[in-house]
């Protein structure tokens, strides 16, 4: 607590300088809305808002909002928190962050310790809302006050028994919940106290306070892991990593119920995030990074690469956390690119040749290293990864090149940086919009894909003739019955792939693994190697076979593969097979999209003429009693685990 | 309308935090004549003041805290906030 007047003056006076900040930004979101200029009034609101996430400019930031006209997927993500203590101070920080991404947030808030009846009474409030998220908010003190206090006046049986209770009770609720909706729910796990009753005694004992709920975490995280859409949020944690001394205001609790310091609402408000915009889908799908002070310490043009400064000391560290910080969003399938003002060949012989860095050249999908202006650079980025500037994240140090991103391009998620390099790290774990809820192997390895493109494409540009490159690539197509571990991913591949894809029909998982049963469908699933590595399963194909006819019910490939002969590999896969399995015609559809002109010409390509033509599409068919298409011959293909001659 | 420099900047806190017009908060807006400054917006106000001063207000001085000039007269003898 802060109470004698020269600390609240030193706290002041040092408020002053953070204060010219804020009140000079929101005089200028006003003034580009009287001008209706939105990017400058967005690109200032989020400034703003990250620079200094307090209530005044949540309030300041929910109400200007409302008067941007633009033209964004707006999503509305309905919340319904059940709680046991007063969260609402909490809300207009959540609610103005997830503005800021898009997302308007309509929430719901339970009856002050009401959260069993809104989980349990099929007729309560929440199911009547009928959510996309329950947050489902609980301190340990009111599930399992015997276990916050007064602990050392209890028998082990009785803790065990309180610990049972509560692994049942919410055992009850989240079946309840799953059996009546199918809202995600997200459950704070329970924090432990400041400090055990028995003091360092607790931690000498095998079933001391603090040990006791740590078990408790674990056998809940277990219980959550056991229904679908179920996320354990680590309050705990979140606790701890704010400091456990100074998260709580005692004197609030007691007075209006709400525990939480003043400066722990924000970093409790981002958790939240962290799992509302993965839910809502506004994550980043790549990160751009500068290079100078940003990677590393220092100026390359002007240090020189000697004088970089990245180690274990100070300051090098806290680039080298930086980077390490960088690699964990790699291996979650974070796409990697540079764009920083540099000689190119000065910096990539940096990230090749210096032994201190752990960030290489094969980690990034694309780089920018010239002397243009960034915006230009990031917009090429993104025309290059082909993805959309809001899945685009930007890194710089710099506060003058993040305001031009800023300002030249609003919905690039441009991440604030405080002054202080060994803070940097931090403040990129900290940003919501990279986290994930789930991992498939896919996910895990996209970065090394994209990366490994960039490396396939400037083969490409040094080759001669398109064929040279196709040959040196080296690709193997393997095409086979789809595996049970691949039906999630082929599924997805339905739901997202909109270039070469002949049909576009949408299947869920059930669907796809509904189809293996029966006889006459086949699901292919399509991988492919090339000397520059694995893309993994990136194709799928449904045929249907009916006597003599065989119909291609979809067939897709991913665009990461389009113009590689991959597919004429699969179609004379898919012909030979039909035509082992007695039929002699192979039919399908081509069902024109706004996206799918890639596909368009695949049929006339291969042979197949038109039989029927409808308004929504043409029906193709090739005769496959005789010869049929050979795959290129620069691909080795494999089909059900053996080469295929 | 004379205000402290104090009283002024607690105008702009007032009016941020309700989304009202600036204009119609004077030091004397109150807990009575500002219809969002209910019970849980009074908790949010004070949450806001003890973010932008840096200070943690007890419930005694909590309670006290019914009007902008009242907010200031506490941060200035309380804390020795000027402005």
């Amino acid at each position: 607590m802060i109470s004698s007047p020269e600390r609240a003056d030193a706290a002041a006076s040092a408020g002053s300088e953070r204060r010219a900040l804020p009140v000079h930004l929101r005089g200028a979101v006003d003034g580009a809305l009287a001008a209706e200029d939105w990017p400058a009034a967005l690109s200032r609101l989020k400034q703003l808002f990250y620079s200094s996430p307090s209530l005044g400019n949540a309030q300041f930031v929910s109400s200007r909002m409302a008067r941007i006209r633009r033209d964004p997927e707006l999503l509305t993500l309905r919340l319904a928190v059940a709680r046991s203590f007063t969260v609402e101070p909490v809300l207009p920080l959540l609610e103005a962050a997830a503005l800021l991404h898009d997302v308007r947030l309509e929430v719901l808030v339970g009856g002050f310790n009401t959260y069993a009846q809104d989980l349990l009474d099929p007729a309560s409030g929440l199911y009547e809302f009928q959510p996309d998220v329950v947050l489902l908010a609980i301190q340990t003190r009111d599930i399992a006050p015997e276990l916050w206090q007064d602990f050392p006046q209890q028998s082990e049986t009785t803790v065990a028994q309180t610990v049972d209770r509560v692994l049942a009770v919410y055992r009850t609720w989240i079946g309840s919940l799953r059996s009546r909706s199918e809202a995600a729910l997200i459950l704070h796990n329970l924090e432990l106290p400041a400090e055990p009753e028995m003091g360092v005694l607790d931690a000498q004992s095998s079933h001391g306070q603090m040990q006791t709920l740590q078990q408790l975490n674990i056998k809940l995280a277990a219980l959550a892991r056991e229904f679908p859409g179920v996320y354990v949020l680590d309050y705990d944690g979140l606790v701890s990593r704010s400091g456990r001394a100074r998260f709580h205001d005692e004197r609030k609790w007691l007075t209006a119920r709400m525990p939480i310091a003043a400066d722990c609402l924000w970093p409790l408000a981002n958790e939240y995030l962290r799992f509302l915009l993965p839910l809502a889908g506004r994550v980043a799908k790549a990160l751009v990074l500068d290079l100078d002070n940003t990677v590393w310490g220092g100026v390359l043009g002007e240090d020189g690469a000697e004088a970089l400064q990245v180690d274990g000391e100070y300051p090098g560290a806290g680039f080298l956390a930086l980077q390490r910080a960088v690699l964990s969003l790699y291996a979650r399938g974070v796409i990697l690119a540079i764009a920083s003002k540099n000689e190119h060949d000065d910096a990539m012989a940096v990230l090749e040749h210096d032994p201190r860095m752990l960030l290489r050249p094969q980690h990034f999908a694309a780089h920018r290293i010239n002397w243009n202006d960034k915006a230009q650079s990031l917009r090429e980025i993104a025309e290059e990864l082909n993805i959309g500037l809001d899945a685009i994240a930007f890194i710089d140090d710099s506060s003058v090149e993040r305001d031009r991103v800023r300002q030249a391009l609003p919905d690039v998620n441009v991440i604030e940086l405080p002054a202080d390099p060994m803070l940097h790290a931090r403040a990129l774990q900290d940003c919501p919009i990279f986290q994930r809820l789930s991992l498939s192997g896919e996910d895990r390895e996209r970065a090394r894909y994209y990366a490994d493109q960039r490396r396939r494409r400037e083969v490409h540009e040094a080759s001669a003739s398109l064929e040279d490159y196709l040959r040196s690539l080296e690709t193997e197509v393997t095409m086979q019955a789809v595996q049970r571990r691949n039906i999630a991913r082929v599924a997805q591949l339905t739901q997202k792939t909109n270039q070469f894809n002949l049909t576009t029909h949408r299947y869920t998982e059930a669907q796809i693994a509904s189809m293996l049963d029966d006889a006459a469908i086949r699901v292919y699933e399509v991988s492919v190697k090339d000397r520059f590595g694995d893309s993994g399963v990136v194709g799928t194909a449904v045929t249907r076979a009916s006597g003599p006819v065989t119909e291609l019910d979809s067939m897709l490939l991913s665009c990461r593969v389009i113009g590689r002969g991959i597919e004429t590999a699969m179609l004379a896969h898919i012909a030979r097979h039909a035509r082992e399995r007695g039929a002699r015609r192979l039919r399908g559809w081509f069902l024109p999209t706004r996206k799918n002109g890639p596909a368009q010409d695949f049929y006339r390509a291969h042979g197949f003429v038109v039989v029927d033509r409808r308004e929504r599409g043409a029906l193709w068919e090739l005769d496959i009693s005789g010869a049929v298409t050979d795959p290129p011959d620069w691909i080795r293909m494999q089909c059900d685990g053996a080469p295929e001659t | 309308m004379i205000c402290t420099p104090l009283e002024e900047r607690l105008r702009q806190i007032v009016a941020t935090v309700f989304d009202t017009p600036a204009d119609q908060v004077t030091p004397q807006t109150s807990r009575e004549s500002l219809e969002p400054w209910d019970s849980l917006g009074h908790l949010v106000l004070v949450l806001e003041l003890e973010q932008e001063f840096g200070v943690q207000l007890p419930p005694e001085h909590v309670q006290q805290l019914n009007s902008v000039a009242e907010i200031a007269q506490i941060l200035e003898t309380e804390y020795g906030v000027r402005a």
